[in-house]
């Protein structure tokens, strides 16, 4: 009888959680913990620090390069540290580089692996503009710093010539390198209302351009800039960054459709500027959960939702990671989600293959 | 008739050179020479703004409009520089308009000094100030009075250990660190070197603090030497602003052998080990703002209402109609308050910048108890020093956290309910805080609106332990964030009971 109610629990839990036995999720590797080079460092540090978690030691970001390795950026020695992987988890490279972590605003990594820091500027450093060294440091695959001091002239004079006012949103790269940066900028004839505008530039060319920020900047499935714009259709387009809760739309830069998805009442997104379209046929909607104590260091349970386009729930698993932590999750052109999650032996790094059907 | 219009003119100038003007006679025939300084000070436009303070009157608590004295970014602001003469009298340069003024609180002026008699501040508002040009060229000795001001301070750690500053060489930090942390204070001259008396300085527009210090030198014609005098007064190891080190070389035994007293456009370190540095400041106690500390000259607030087209005086303008704040409120004083700090250095345990050195990483002791004698704040120092406790030495943030309550709403999810947090009932004045895992609190003061997305401004005091790029990053700084920001770092909106 005992067993039977165990067996009928155990179901009841697993109907609980809505899943699609398309969707799987499994371990590619395992990242042990510790301080070695091959070693993923999650460390705790001075209690006589508060802020930004300088001292502490632990992975930022995860990338699945377009060679099919996997880039780590962590936090380690009060440096950035990047460690590269195969698919099967063996260390192909490893390169550091000291930057003022405590001035960043947003750091990415695109899919050749170079290291964008954009560091933090309001309009009134702007204005004081001897005080402002760098904005942004660029760091190639192999961890040379890259010298960009005339494009970074042409990003200042374009930044005060749109009105610069603060940061908004982390900068984005998409395939091509192309770097976006998005900004809250005044308007020319109303001096009182912040418009979101986005900064464009390559490391190919010089040309520095500014688009119109149509939702939250994120890669469509084919690596490109896209917008996911969660505003109701009539304000879409100048209230871009508003959240509705009936429909999300991903648009391409020229505002066309590229794929929309229905947004169940249930299913509220709390977070729209970390969802993310693997495949033009789910959305996935990150969730925030409670810290959780740990002997190294606090983890934050984290939550992938995957949704359809009917914005019903196919799949939903939960991710371990570091506080502080950002996006420790990729895509690739397939449609599959890499993420990376704590373990107690180490972090691993996990599939999820989306049904293309 | 003519013999006694001449003799009369000859008995005008003779009272002139006398030094008999309009105060009667002078006490000393002798040449006049400084004995001691005021530095006085007031907003130019604006000396007196107004707010509401509970006072006790009759033995009865009532509330009353006073004037206090509250500068903001982008004003300017008055100094006047009035020595004590050798006779007794005060004088400044007045720039050979050949008049005496009163430089009374009614007016504005705060005053402060040093080497004067204590009941001469009593009674400041008495005194007439003299024409230093209009005493005769034989009687006064020639000042040279350079101006510095303070320009921002910095946080490096060294890169060497050496013999004048460094810790002992078997000193190793909690961090197992054995080199010391600088607090870099930067001061630069100001140009112009005429009408010494009076300066204008147009304030920048971040708020904060302004020190100004003053070099006057003259030739002492009783020992006939070079004297040297600094306001705030370097004597007896005091100096002239916290982190700026009065001792440029050290003996072996720490005594300090060689003092600096030519601070041109240099950078000082701070001494490692325990300082006490008072100042030598008095303030008119009437004059003295109720809302501030004092032991600082001049505190600078941010025009946080300009932000958004408004003015702080009238309240902070929001960029919606519940993120105003009305003016001489609790949460128009967190706000303000907070913004006289800026870029002054993190220390963890730091609970006022209280003008005292201790070179430690660290100020907490074993009690749990922080420090008021640090030399920069904590993160919730600043709230601290923002609500106007500038000597809460066990504020914090678990007491930010008692104090604040939490700002939830629910949602669904899943079928289930939950308590999140509620970003969109923060308001300016509130704060954001972590707790109890890597405390961290954060004061909110404007909340923007681009495009649908909220985007909070905020102030803290920002720490790290040093030998890491961060640490320039040490201090008390402006910032702004998301609520997904806030929720990965695993931050909560809190609002204080008022």
């Amino acid at each position: 009888m005992r067993r039977w109610i165990g067996c009928v629990m155990s179901w009841m839990v697993l109907c609980a959680v809505p899943t699609n036995a398309q969707f799987t999720s499994t371990t590619l590797f395992t990242v042990p913990y510790g301080t070695s080079a091959d070693q993923i460092s999650l460390t705790h540090g001075s209690s006589q620090v508060e802020g930004d978690f300088v001292d502490s030691e632990y992975p930022l970001l995860l990338r699945r390069l377009r060679t099919g390795e996997f880039l780590i950026l962590s936090k380690r020695k009060a440096a950035l540290f990047v460690q590269i992987f195969n698919s099967s988890g063996q260390l192909q490279r490893v390169w550091e580089c000291k930057e003022s972590i405590g001035d960043l605003y947003s750091l990415d990594v695109d899919r050749r692996g170079t290291l964008y820091c954009l560091r933090y500027l309001e309009n009134r450093d702007l204005v004081r503009k001897q005080q402002v060294n760098s904005i942004l440091s660029i760091y190639d695959s192999l961890g040379k710093q890259i010298a960009i001091e005339e494009r970074e002239k042409l990003l200042f004079e374009k930044l005060i010539s749109n009105k610069f006012e603060f940061f908004v949103l982390d900068l984005t790269v998409d395939k091509n390198g192309m770097v976006y940066i998005p900004i809250s900028a005044r308007l020319e004839n109303d001096e009182k209302k912040n418009v979101f505008i986005i900064i464009r530039f390559s490391l190919d060319n010089s040309s520095i351009d500014t688009l119109p920020g149509l939702g939250y900047p994120t890669q469509t499935p084919h690596g490109d800039l896209g917008f996911l714009n969660f505003a109701p259709i009539e304000v879409a387009e100048e209230q871009s960054l508003r959240y509705d809760g009936t429909k999300v739309r991903l648009l391409s830069g020229d505002k066309s459709v590229i794929t929309e998805f229905s947004l169940d009442k249930d299913n509220e997104v709390r977070y729209p500027s970390l969802a993310f379209v693997p495949t033009l046929n789910y959305l996935v909607l990150v969730d925030i959960e409670e810290v959780i104590d740990d002997k190294r260091y606090p983890l934050q349970k984290r939550q992938f939702i995957i949704l359809n386009r009917q914005g019903h729930r196919v799949f939903t698993t939960h991710l371990l990671v570091p506080l502080g932590s950002r996006r420790l999750w990729d895509t690739d052109e397939a449609g599959n989600i890499y993420y990376l999650t704590c373990t107690s032996n180490g972090v691993e790094i996990r599939k999820i293959r989306l049904s293309t059907h | 008739m003519k013999g006694l219009r001449v003799a009369l003119i000859m008995a005008m100038l003779l009272a002139v050179y006398l030094g008999i003007t309009s105060t009667g006679c002078a006490q000393n025939q002798g040449v006049v020479y400084p004995t001691g300084f005021v530095l006085i000070y007031r907003n130019e436009r604006t000396p007196f703004r107004w707010v509401q303070r509970w006072v006790q009157r009759n033995n009865q608590r009532v509330l009353e409009r006073v004037r206090v004295n509250i500068n903001y970014n982008m004003e300017t602001i008055q100094f006047v520089l009035i020595i004590r003469g050798s006779d007794g009298n005060y004088y400044t340069n007045f720039g050979g308009t050949g008049n005496t003024e009163y430089y009374r609180p009614e007016d504005g002026w705060i005053i402060m000094g040093t080497g004067i008699p204590v009941e001469d501040y009593a009674r400041f508002h008495t005194v007439l100030v003299r024409d230093w040009l209009r005493l005769p060229t034989n009687r006064r000795v020639a000042l040279d009075v350079r101006w510095y001001g303070y320009a921002g301070s910095r946080v490096d750690r060294e890169t060497r250990k050496t013999t004048t500053v460094s810790p002992p060489l078997n000193y190793v930090d909690p961090g197992g660190r054995d080199r010391i942390r600088y607090y870099l204070v930067d001061i630069e001259r100001n140009p112009g070197s005429g009408n010494w008396g009076k300066r204008r300085i147009n304030l920048s527009d971040s708020g904060g603090i302004i020190a100004p210090m003053i070099r006057i030198s003259w030739r002492d014609p009783k020992s006939n030497s070079e004297r040297v005098e600094w306001f705030p007064s370097q004597s007896s190891g005091l100096a002239p602003l916290p982190g700026l080190n009065d001792c440029a070389r050290r003996s072996s035994t720490g005594a300090c052998i060689e003092s600096i007293n030519t601070p041109t456009d240099a950078s000082f370190n701070q001494y490692w080990s325990n300082r006490t540095w008072d100042y030598n400041i008095y303030f008119s106690a009437s004059l003295i703002n109720p809302q501030y500390p004092v032991q600082y000259p001049v505190f600078v607030m941010h025009n946080v209402g300009a932000i958004t087209g408004g003015h702080s005086d009238r309240g902070i303008v929001g960029d919606a109609v519940n993120y105003n704040i009305s003016y001489d409120t609790p949460r128009w004083w967190r706000i303000q308050r907070a913004t006289i700090w800026l870029n002054v250095p993190y220390e963890w345990g730091g609970k006022f910048f209280g003008a005292r050195a201790s070179g430690q990483q660290f100020n907490y002791n074993l009690n749990g108890s922080g420090t008021t004698s640090g030399f920069g704040l904590d993160c919730s120092g600043l709230v601290a020093v923002a609500k106007g406790s500038y000597r809460a030495y066990y504020y914090g943030v678990g007491a930010v956290v008692n104090e604040t309550r939490w700002l939830y709403r629910e949602v669904r999810s899943g079928g289930r309910v939950f308590r999140v947090n509620d970003w969109a009932s923060l308001r300016p004045g509130d704060v954001i805080v972590r707790h109890p895992r890597n405390s961290h609190v954060m004061i909110l003061y404007r909340i923007s609106n681009t495009a649908g997305l909220y985007t909070y401004h905020y102030i803290e005091s920002y720490g790290a332990s040093s030998n890491n790029p961060g640490a320039s990053e040490e201090r008390v700084r402006y910032r702004t964030g998301s609520a997904s920001s806030f929720d990965l770092d695993g931050f909560e909106p809190r609002a204080f009971n008022d």
